[in-house]
């Protein structure tokens, strides 16, 4: 369910890495547009001078930190879609991590110091960036590569390799951290003071007077044995996970376990840390969705080189082709093939619709626009898409355009689509 | 023989000593050095891999110092503790309380320092402690009232946007509309010092004590003190018709679990409790 990138940082596709980068840039945009800067640098209970960190607070020009703030969340957006990684990447975790500076300044929580891990995580994705393939900067590179370079890349059955640093790194991060917290209630309590029968318990006691919550908490007063396996269990949990992160035994379980773990404080303690569930989240095995969610068929797609945006696209769909399920041919290869085992038809013959790419599912074949339909149609998470692509408003456009461009292939393309 | 750990710790205390007075230069150069370092590994980490490698290692090994070594950790390097320390049988807390004019106690809502987003309650109680304690202005225990009534218009009208808001961190004792409308206009605050005595199991509270450490009115008002509070009530928000009848919040939650004739008051809240336990068992 999660992936261990301790051990092997490598994946068969670069979903994961995207989608680790696109919840963290979630999670910034949702923490940090609702700071209210001007507000929080004049209220008059602090006095911010006497901070170490007073220089990072503009006080005679607050609105800087607005501006500020709306800069982070564009680059943040573009850091997302993945334009210029190393660029919006940057500068995101450097006002991510002077926001850290001023709100520890005014808040002593897990919430400040949350802004300094997502600040480091992003760093790990900037230094990374030539990692991350399914990004605009990665669709860019591949732009910029030669068409037979792009071209063998998409044909070799070679399982691909993907290698995600910045997630190994980030997993490293998050597992010491929570070593550290562990670490830190065994060194204060002496050894297991933290677990002792009436630790917990009394802790939850005294909270439900001073912060009180539901009701559900005193059963660990009732029963304090509850109070001693849970303070085991959150042990062995934030130890653990840097050990299971190296041995690799129970990975899932581990990460399982701490986010019940940050869901049980909220119902004990009345304390979220919504944090940990991005920072954990990220782990996800999202490729493996990606992979479930692809339809179960097996397809041929032989596409012509020399078509930048068919060269392009036929790219990115063998990016998301997380279970390599499709075979992918140039078109030459392709119709010598079929030229081969159909018998009677040559080449020319097959070649006559002459368009860009072909998808063949063994009995149909689909050429030019309704191959592309076809391609997309393998992945139901573009359903949408291939809603509105077979839209009939949109197919007479798109034949009427086509109509109107006078280069044969795409001429062809619609004297197939009329007569097929 | 000397502890290792303890020695270990004396230097490592001792070198933070020595550092304390160029403390907001190490701190602030900490973290301008970081973030040009980073710089340098993000534009040129390509060519000179060094560079980058450099940087993960500075990262990791500062990491690992602030959460092993050393006792604070500079930014953005950061170190989690969590309820660390073990609990003792006597256990005191602090809390900012609002009194509003006929005398009836609130606990302040951290979201009000802010309106929404909060500030940290410690530093903020320190203030008004201290400024009790020079005898002044108060200034920050009257921000702290118009604050808070101002707040309480918001909560009022909390839109759907607040909704979607970033969770808070802590949920607890949040105002909401219903809690409010029981509470005329806020007229002063108390900053109160609250000592809870536990048994050696840690299942009961066996003695508690509250004393009011400041206080500060609006000008031209005068509220009785209230009186001594035997325990505090357990119910969410500590809502007005706990505070101001005497009744718990028990009556009002389980309606029926309540005998007749049984007498109940803030102080054998927990008695109560145990009992409307015993029957839904």
């Amino acid at each position: 369910m999660f992936v261990n990138y301790v051990r092997d940082s490598v994946r068969s596709s670069p979903i994961n890495l995207a989608a680790g980068r696109g919840l963290l840039g979630i999670w910034v945009v949702w923490k940090t547009i609702w700071y209210d800067w001007i507000r929080l640098v004049n209220v008059p209970y602090y006095e911010i001078s006497s901070s170490h960190y007073a220089w990072a607070v503009p006080e005679s020009v607050p609105w800087l930190l607005t501006v500020e703030k709306w800069l982070l969340i564009a680059m943040v957006l573009l850091f997302i879609a993945g334009y210029r990684i190393q660029v919006t990447g940057f500068v995101s975790a450097l006002i991510l991590a002077h926001f850290g500076v001023i709100r520890s300044i005014l808040v002593s929580s897990g919430e400040a110091s949350s802004l300094f891990i997502g600040s480091l995580l992003i760093l790990f994705f900037t230094l990374y960036a030539e990692q991350d393939q399914l990004s605009i900067d990665g669709v860019r590179r591949a732009y910029r590569r030669p068409p037979d370079e792009l071209t063998h890349q998409i044909v070799s059955t070679d399982s691909d390799r993907y290698k995600m640093s910045a997630m190994q790194l980030s997993m490293w991060l998050i597992a010491i951290l929570f070593f550290s917290t562990g670490f830190s209630k065994v060194v204060d309590g002496n050894g297991l003071g933290f677990v002792a029968p009436d630790n917990l318990t009394r802790l939850v006691l005294v909270r439900s007077y001073v912060y009180p919550w539901f009701d559900l908490q005193l059963l660990i007063v009732e029963y304090p044995i509850l109070g001693v396996l849970g303070g085991i269990g959150t042990l062995v949990l934030e130890l653990g996970l840097v050990v299971s992160a190296v041995t690799g035994v129970g990975f899932s379980v581990f990460v399982l376990g701490l986010i019940a773990f940050t869901l049980s404080n909220v119902a004990l303690l009345g304390i979220f840390f919504v944090d940990n569930l991005f920072f954990l989240g990220a782990f996800f095995g999202f490729d493996r969705v990606v992979q479930r969610l692809q339809r179960d068929q097996q397809l041929t797609v032989a596409f012509e080189p020399q078509n930048h945006f068919t060269l392009l696209t036929v790219y990115l769909i063998r990016l998301l082709d997380a279970g390599q399920a499709l075979t992918y041919q140039t078109m030459s290869s392709h119709l010598e093939a079929r030229a081969q085992t159909d018998g009677g038809q040559t080449r020319e013959e097959l070649n006559e619709q002459n368009t860009a790419v072909r998808v063949t599912d063994g009995e149909t074949a689909y050429q030019g626009y309704e191959a592309f339909v076809k391609l997309l149609n393998q992945f139901v998470f573009f359903v949408p898409i291939v809603w509105i692509m077979q839209l009939d408003m949109i197919q007479d456009f798109i034949s009427r355009s086509a109509a109107l461009d006078s280069s044969p292939s795409t001429e062809t393309d619609r004297n197939y689509r009329q007569n097929p | 023989m000397l502890d290792p750990q303890i020695w270990f710790l004396g230097v490592m205390s001792g070198l933070v000593d020595t550092l304390r007075p160029y403390a907001a230069v190490v701190l602030s150069m900490t973290f301008v050095w970081t973030f040009l370092f980073g710089l340098a590994a993000v534009a040129f980490g390509d060519r000179k891999q060094w560079l980058k490698d450099g940087f993960i290692a500075y990262i990791f090994i500062g990491l690992l110092a602030c959460n092993f070594v050393l006792p604070l950790a500079p930014h953005p390097f950061v170190s989690w503790g969590h309820f660390s320390e073990p609990t003792t049988e006597t256990v005191t807390y602090e809390e900012l309380r609002l009194v509003d004019e006929r005398g009836a106690e609130l606990k302040y809502d951290s979201r009000a320092t802010l309106t929404f987003d909060s500030a940290s309650m410690r530093p903020v109680r320190e203030r008004v402690r201290k400024e009790a304690a020079d005898g002044g202005e108060n200034e920050t225990a009257r921000a702290l009232i118009e604050q808070a009534s101002a707040y309480r218009n918001s909560v009022k009208g909390q839109s759907t946007v607040d909704k979607m808001k970033f969770p808070h961190h802590g949920l607890t004792s949040t105002w909401d509309p219903k809690t409010l409308d029981q509470y005329g206009e806020f007229v002063g605050i108390r900053l109160y010092e609250m000592t809870f005595v536990t048994t050696p199991d840690g299942t009961t509270v066996t003695e508690y004590e509250e004393t009011v450490v400041a206080e500060t009115f609006v000008k031209d008002v005068s509220v009785e003190p209230h009186p001594p509070r035997s325990m505090l009530p357990r119910s969410i928000n500590r809502s007005a018709s706990s505070e101001i009848d005497h009744s718990s919040s028990l009556e009002q939650r389980y309606p029926d679990k309540i005998t007749p004739g049984m007498q109940s008051t803030v102080g054998n809240d927990m008695i109560l409790r145990a009992e409307v336990r015993a029957d839904v068992r």
